[in-house]
């Protein structure tokens, strides 16, 4: 709308202020209390120390956490391509809802980590079990919601195409999944934190590579400062990715009711 | 009659199968709607009137009885109408001008055409300067304007309205069926509009046609002889009382509408014939 007012630069400094008070009093506290309870560097590294390795180690980390952004964004994508397509055939077709829905639960239910393994004595030391157990986890809440937002198109809007001559195609892809978007999205962001963790997970039954990998071998060494460091580079890349997820979502479903909300309040 | 009627309805009936038993929607109709004519039908809440709207749009199948619009036999979804429902159904992702133009775009109608007819009915029926706000930032009226625009850009013949004006509040409702006669004599559409507002069925139709409860029946057809354009000043009028007053009396016959004096326990005489509990 042209007539909105601007944020004003307090609303715009509150946004960004708040939080980034908040973690900076977190991490202080995090290295006064390390250091005036001395507690040892093996159990509980100041700050400082973490973040003075994650720059000493930085090309080694580097290395690592592009491996683990590379199989969280493979899985993640793959992801979108399973889900979004199963959920359509869930929502439209009786059959698929008695036969897949089921299937869908069951992947879910079974522990991941007790399959891993399976996936790296099947598929080997590749990329291919992290990408597959990162899919299996995060591909869920993307089936989940999609139906939801694929069944709640209201019987008026299926009439309405109707009366148009709209063919299936046409519903689909201007109807359909254009309703169904804000609860997409609403399934891609929890999907892509599972994918995180689905990445560690499959890294640490079996992998020369990545954040997981880095986190056992500190984990052995009873290296401390390095498991900080990964953890820190894995959480930070966990929120830049929930982030843009975000930021696609603001972009694509701004008309939705769910985006709108700010302005009311702002009233 | 029914040789040029545009829309024919023979001996349609609708049952609903349900667990206790079938549900009789739709008694027997018989009902033919001329060229270019305006009909209404008013019934009582369930009286089956939305379902005989489906059944004309092709989206409901009968149990019986035939439906022909235009000479063709209706046994699929029709596409060669406008629809307008009660509530506007509009996509939320779409600006106003694209709602409207996605008929055009589903049937794959010339894009300048439609971009032109889109904008002469933005003129006609409104809301005129909204053209890319979303249907968020409309009033209700304004989003059934719209919706009015969608059910008339691809200039079908045959505009099916269910209950359109139902959910507006009384001044808007009053401003749009004073609209909505307008825009009937400018585009001389076939009309088939349900409601169960008996003013504004009498204030826009050529003929009313009233239902009975369910199973709904035609009770009665009445031929409103009022010239056009009709003003709400009618409404004190005796031609537009005497029209009203007759659909109200079926109503009262019916049971639908009670006086007080047939109200148990209040003047003491019983209820005969009333529903109202």
């Amino acid at each position: 709308m042209k007539g909105r007012k601007r944020e004003s630069w307090q609303t715009r400094v509150g946004n960004i202020g708040w939080p980034l008070a908040f973690i900076l009093g977190a991490a202080a506290l995090w290295e006064i209390l390390v250091r005036a309870l001395h507690i040892p560097k093996w159990l509980m590294p100041a700050l400082s120390v973490v973040l003075l390795r994650i720059g000493s180690d930085a090309s080694f980390l580097a290395t690592h956490a592009s491996y683990t952004l590379y199989v969280i964004l493979a899985g993640f994508l793959l992801a979108i391509a399973v889900g979004v397509p199963m959920a359509l055939l869930i929502a439209s077709w009786r059959v698929a809802e008695k036969t897949i829905y089921p299937l869908v639960v069951f992947s879910q239910t079974v522990p991941k980590i007790a399959i891993a393994p399976l996936f790296a004595i099947w598929l080997g030391m590749t990329s291919l079990p992290h990408i597959l157990i990162t899919l299996l986890i995060s591909f869920f809440p993307i089936v989940i919601d999609t139906v939801a937002g694929l069944k709640s198109l209201p019987l008026e809007m299926v009439h309405l195409s109707q009366s148009m001559g709209t063919s299936r195609w046409q519903m689909f892809r201007k109807i359909r999944l254009p309703f169904a978007l804000p609860f997409l999205f609403a399934g891609l962001k929890v999907a892509i934190t599972l994918a995180v963790v689905g990445a560690i997970v499959g890294e640490w039954v079996g992998s020369e590579k990545g954040l997981g990998y880095v986190l056992l071998l500190a984990n052995g060494q009873l290296d401390t400062a390095l498991a900080f460091s990964a953890i820190i580079i894995l959480t930070l890349m966990g929120m830049g990715l929930f982030f843009i997820v975000w930021i696609l979502e603001k972009l694509l479903t701004s008309w939705h009711v769910s985006e709108r909300v700010k302005e009311i309040e702002g009233i | 009659m029914s040789e040029q009627a545009f829309i024919d309805i023979r001996g349609v009936t609708k049952t609903y199968p349900s667990k206790r038993g079938d549900v009789e929607a739709l008694g027997k109709i018989d009902l033919a709607v001329a060229h270019g004519e305006f009909v209404s039908i008013v019934g009582p809440s369930g009286c089956g009137k939305s379902t005989l709207l489906k059944i004309v749009a092709g989206l409901l199948s009968q149990s019986s009885g035939e439906v022909t619009v235009g000479g063709h036999r209706v046994d699929r979804p029709q596409s060669n109408i406008g629809i307008v429902f009660q509530s506007p159904v509009l996509m939320e992702w779409r600006t106003v001008i694209k709602n409207i133009l996605i008929q055009a775009e589903v049937r794959h109608m010339d894009m300048a055409v439609a971009k032109n007819r889109a904008n002469s009915l933005l003129q006609l029926v409104g809301p005129e300067g909204f053209e890319n706000h979303r249907p968020y930032e409309l009033s209700g009226g304004m989003q059934q304007r719209v919706a009015i625009c969608r059910a008339l850009v691809h200039d079908p013949p045959l505009l099916l309205m269910d209950e359109p004006f139902g959910a507006l509040d009384n001044l808007t409702r009053e401003q749009l069926t004073l609209d909505f006669q307008h825009i009937w004599m400018e585009t001389k559409k076939t009309v088939f509009f349900v409601t169960h507002n008996i003013l504004e069925a009498v204030f826009l139709s050529d003929r009313v046609v009233g239902m009975t409860p369910r199973p709904g029946r035609i009770d009665l057809i009445e031929k409103i002889d009022i010239p056009r354009p009709r003003t709400w000043d009618l409404l004190g009028s005796e031609r537009f009382g005497h029209y009203v007053e007759k659909l109200r009396n079926m109503f009262r016959s019916q049971g639908v509408l009670c006086d007080a004096k047939d109200l148990p326990g209040l003047a003491g005489k019983g209820p005969s014939e009333c529903r109202v509990r």
